[in-house]
């Protein structure tokens, strides 16, 4: 069998799921400015819901995104006005640690309540593979690749054409401009934390049928997802889809010609050469790494 | 940038100060005249916490046993349980246990990136390690006296695997050795470049042809397809695997998406393939895989009935205090402690090293005359014989795993070799 | 950022040389071997967080890769020992020039980074740094780690008693201090101060910044490879997923902000609350319920660092000025 469809339509759709994951923390970091360090974790909890939703009631995780979605916006909103909020206007140092410290606290709460053992949400039609064009991709990826290309372009469009993705979009580029133009920026970083809690929400969701859930998994994501978010540029969500197929590419192509020992230090490289050469990335806002502030 | 509030400044700053107080008080060391009390060290946070608690709590189940039938020499065995997450907490906590609480004897521990230094320590301050499980092949390479392991190494996993190839599975594959295709696939870690380095050069040693050895890093692998492609394109006969729980469950997700069929996969270890989790997670996918770990269920001819009436009694008290079943790493520490147990009997309770020792290497237990149908005979650096420490094939059937071989100790006979292909199963 | 009088630096100096006597008296006066042993570490931690410092604090070059310069010390002296038989008082040097040489490229070329974006380098030099030592089984035995004989003896940088080894580390740590006391004091330190405050306007009053960071940074990394040896050599155990951790890197710049950044006592007082808190809390609740004990650090993380912002030393002076003032008053 030809490898090269089967590795491109896997690259694909790891694409797209590291997209979805992405694009929470890009819009985050874009229009706050802060390294939220706790991102895998709230994916990880995300997911933890998705695993007890389905354990305990039956419930299917694309329904139980019913449910996700109220709770991220919920969790989304404790977290920013308990931790968050007192620390926008303080130094990096401060704000760094904040979220590390946060990240901290929400995984070994999940290890306290659940254990470190794997579990592995199981989809009676998980195992259904359907093909695409000379490769097999299984249903739970085509849906979360669906989902992904479609809220990528939701997100878009609403960042694009709404008031406050607009505000969103000013805060990001210039957050003492925006205020200057009468932007409620208060509102607009609360609304920037909340949406960004959301997209995670439904990113883990979404890959709980495909990965499996311990108290740690965020790590296997966060630093791909902080990767993808800096080649795709801050704030941007088409960004953050392209940026996510490039190191999906690398991940999984550069996989298979260098060798799967050698892959991350691929993608790593691509990541300094990156902040090193070009710090907006693809889409974002050139000279954004000097308004760090 | 002041707060507006000094006093919660100077309750911050007494908080740690009482904190550092109070790492600094000494525990009471005093040890009831009927005790024996040792310090036990395991990863009970951080990534591997969920080995290192199944290992605490068969432990914990093999001790109360032991005190229930009387205890050693009359005394009943209590200890101290440190968490050690990473080497400097390793080092830390095993100088804790030692001065703090006074222990005599340290046992644990997991991991070969703790079992290391923390031996270390030991060792340093005279104090009997017992291991019994970090499959480090340097552990006993030290010129320690004192530091003692009852399970092989990684090498010896390794080389077991194999065993298993060349005493039986190829034959039900239906090839000769010297026509027989494997690959390796294997996390990076010390666990598995230990196994898999001793299984690549015991396949050469056996004429075995080896088409590749693909190392990967557990916590970085979100998509197998590129090895799975590489696999079906060279195909090989058996898949011989060294994962931890998440990968192995993606791993054998995919090679069902993308159709990878092998007769036959063998892993080693308490984790992975092995680990209960992936049953859990899999279901009837699970159904087939091999794995080299401890026994469970053990055909009783095999043992003494003395034993065998053990391990049942474990398994029992096991699965109904802590509602999962009796495996793997819950196995190696029941069979650590219970030889430890042993050892004590043999010194009246006394954790003196020299002593320790003099009992320990005094052991001469056939196999199959103690838990997990192992035997005992310590080697001069402290390493339990290899020949001694018998090692099962596991396999998946039925959503639990059986001990297959060696034959004389099976309680099942093997099933699904070759193993069904992805389409024909339900 | 917290600024001393000069009245205030004096007593840093002597609260520092307070701490000090006070360390070496613990060997001395106590044979437990625990005390000891977390003594050690915590005046390893107290050098590490200093060197630390002089980049984070002074200059404001917040890396949270430092990890990579303690694991390349380490890994340097080890492997010069096992392939060639150096010394690794030798093999100590070396490192320190093998990462001044990595620190000075990573500075320079990150010199338009700011704030999280330069965070985010340092980051990926350390996981790159931790990826090629976990791969390349066959020089550095991958994740398996390296094991250093005990062999004690002073050319072997080894030593059976505790005393050398408090001694030796002592020394590192004082020495920091004096360093990092003299920068913040010289034009060099001045400079520093301007440049973490307010970079484009130093850069417009003609300073080098770029010179400067490369500097700092260059200095903080041989500072803290020269730590990442004696690690080596105390523990005997070096792996990569240990020496180039995440975990490392952010304990480093923890302790100096809890503190206090700006000053040369608080790393050191940052390192003493950190690690005790971390000793007291694994031994308390360590052997109970899983993470127990890191979800109470976590919350103490954020709690502290949140209303403390300047560290300890600026914030127990503030509370010593307030109370001096009441009395007065």
């Amino acid at each position: 069998m030809e490898a090269l469809p089967q590795l491109i339509v896997s690259a694909i759709v790891l694409g797209g799921i590291y997209s979805l994951v992405s694009i929470g923390l890009t819009l985050i970091f874009g229009v706050m400015r802060i390294v939220n360090f706790a991102h895998g974790e709230f994916l990880m909890l995300s997911m933890y819901l998705a695993v007890g939703l389905f354990a305990v009631a039956g419930i299917d995780p694309y329904l139980g995104l019913l449910v996700a979605v109220p709770a991220s916006l919920l969790f989304g909103g404790l977290i920013y006005y308990g931790v968050v909020r007192p620390v926008v206007a303080r130094p990096h140092v401060v704000q760094i640690f904040t979220t590390l410290g946060l990240s901290i606290v929400l995984q070994n709460t999940a290890l306290f309540l659940w254990s470190g053992n794997f579990r592995q949400l199981r989809l009676p039609y998980a195992g259904t593979v359907l093909t695409v064009a000379g490769a097999a991709v299984t249903l739970p990826q085509v849906i979360a690749f669906a989902v992904a290309a479609a809220f990528t372009v939701a997100l878009f469009v609403w960042l694009r054409f709404t008031y406050l993705g607009k505000a969103m979009r000013a805060t990001a580029q210039d957050r003492a401009a925006a205020t200057l133009v009468g932007i409620d920026t208060d509102k607009v970083l609360m609304a920037a934390f909340v949406v960004g809690t959301l997209c995670v929400g439904i990113a883990g969701m979404l890959i709980a049928p495909l990965f499996a859930t311990y108290p740690t998994v965020g790590l296997q994501f966060v630093l791909i997802a902080f990767v993808v978010v800096v080649l795709g540029g801050l704030g941007s969500a088409v960004g953050a889809l392209l940026g996510g197929m490039i190191v999906a590419f690398l991940d999984v192509v550069g996989g298979y010609y260098v060798g799967t020992a050698w892959k991350e230090v691929l993608y790593f490289l691509v990541f300094i050469a990156v902040l090193l050469l070009r710090p907006a990335g693809l889409f974002g806002q050139r000279g954004a790494e000097h308004l760090g502030m | 940038m002041t707060s507006a509030f000094p006093s919660r400044r100077i309750a911050r700053v007494a908080v740690l100060v009482t904190a550092l107080a109070c790492c600094a008080a000494p525990v009471d060391q005093a040890v009831g005249q009927n005790q024996i009390k040792i310090g036990i060290l395991e990863p009970l946070s951080g990534p591997i916490a969920a080995e290192g608690r199944r290992q605490l709590n068969g432990l914990e189940i093999v001790r109360d046993i032991i005190n229930e039938r009387g205890g050693i020499a009359g005394k009943q065995l209590t200890w101290v349980v440190a968490d050690a997450p990473d080497a400097t907490a390793a080092t830390n906590e095993a100088s804790r246990l030692i001065t703090q609480e006074g222990v005599k004897l340290i046992a644990g521990t997991f991991s070969s990136s703790l079992c290391l230094p923390a031996s270390d320590v030991a060792a340093r301050n005279n104090i009997v390690y017992w291991e019994v499980s970090c499959v480090d092949p340097r552990f006993n390479a030290r010129g320690y006296k004192n530091v003692f392991r009852s399970e092989i190494d990684a090498n010896g996993f390794g080389w077991y695997e194999l065993e298993f190839i060349r005493d039986t599975l190829h034959k039900k594959v239906g090839k000769d050795l010297k026509d027989l295709k494997i690959a390796f696939v294997s996390e990076d870690s010390a666990y598995g470049q230990g196994t898999t380095e001793a299984g690549k050069k015991r396949a050469q040693d056996l004429g075995i042809q080896v088409l590749s050895v693909d190392f990967y890093n557990r916590n970085a692998m979100t998509d197998f397809t590129p090895i799975i492609l590489k696999l079906k394109s060279t195909q090989p006969d058996v898949i011989i695997s060294a994962s931890y729980t998440n990968d192995a469950i993606l791993f054998w997700q995919q090679a069902r998406q993308l159709d990878l069929n092998v007769k036959a996969i063998v892993s080693a270890g308490a984790v992975g393939f092995g680990s209960p989790d992936f049953g859990k997670s899999l279901g009837a996918a699970a159904e087939g895989p091999f794995t080299l770990l401890e026994p469970s269920g053990l055909n009783p001819k095999a043992l003494g009935s003395l034993v065998a009436g053990l391990e049942l009694e474990i398994a029992k008290r096991y699965e109904a205090k802590y509602n999962e079943r009796y495996a793997a790493s819950a196995q190696l520490g029941a069979a650590g402690l219970w030889i430890l147990a042993e050892v004590l009997k043999k010194t009246g309770g006394d954790l003196n090293p020299d002593k320790v020792r003099a009992a320990a290497l005094s052991l001469d237990i056939p196999v199959g005359g103690t838990i997990n149908g192992w035997g005992v005979k310590f080697q001069d650096n402290g390493q339990n014989a290899p020949d001694r420490v018998q090692h099962y094939i596991l396999q998946w059937q039925d959503g639990k795993q059986v001990t297959v071989w060696p034959e004389r100790f099976a309680v099942a006979p093997m099933r699904y070799v070759p193993l069904p292909k992805w389409s024909e199963r339900k | 950022m917290a600024a001393l009088s000069h009245s205030a630096g004096v007593r840093e100096h002597w609260a520092a040389g307070v701490l000090f006597a006070g360390a070496l008296s613990i060997p001395l006066l106590t044979d437990n071997l625990f005390l000891q042993d977390a003594l050690i570490f915590v005046l390893l931690w107290a050098g590490l967080a200093g060197a630390w410092n002089i980049a984070g604090g002074f200059a404001g070059q917040l890396s949270l890769g430092h990890a990579a310069f303690f694991g390349l010390g380490a890994y340097s002296s080890t492997l010069l020992k096992i392939y060639l038989g150096v010394s690794p008082w030798v093999g100590m040097l070396c490192g320190g020039a093998l990462v001044i040489a990595a620190s000075s490229f990573i500075a320079f070329a990150a010199t338009r980074l700011r704030g999280p974006y330069f965070a985010l380098v340092t980051i990926a030099f350390a996981t790159v740094a931790q990826i090629v030592a976990a791969r390349w089984y066959s020089f550095t035995r991958g994740n398996e780690g390296l094991s250093i004989p005990f062999n004690p003896g002073l050319a072997n940088f080894m030593f059976a008693a505790k005393l050398p080894w408090t001694l030796l580390v002592l020394c590192y740590v004082a020495g920091i201090y004096v360093l990092s006391a003299w920068i913040r004091r010289s034009r060099l330190g001045y400079q520093f101060a301007g440049m973490r405050e307010e970079e484009d306007a130093a850069q417009a009053l003609g300073i080098d910044t770029r010179r400067l960071k490369v500097v700092a940074i260059a200095l903080s990394a041989f500072l803290t490879a020269l730590g990442g040896t004696f690690y080596a050599q105390y523990v005997g155990f070096v792996d990569p997923g240990y020496v180039f951790s995440i975990d490392l890197s952010v304990k480093f710049a923890l302790m100096c902000i809890i503190g206090g950044m700006g000053t040369a006592l608080g790393p050191i007082l940052g390192a003493v609350l950190i690690t005790a808190l971390e000793i007291a809390l694994r031994a308390k609740w360590g052997g109970e319920r899983s993470g127990l004990y890191l979800i109470v650090y976590g919350a103490l993380l954020i709690v502290v660092v949140r209303s403390m912002p300047e560290g300890l030393v600026a914030g127990t002076a503030q509370v010593w000025k307030r109370w001096r003032a009441r009395r007065v008053a």
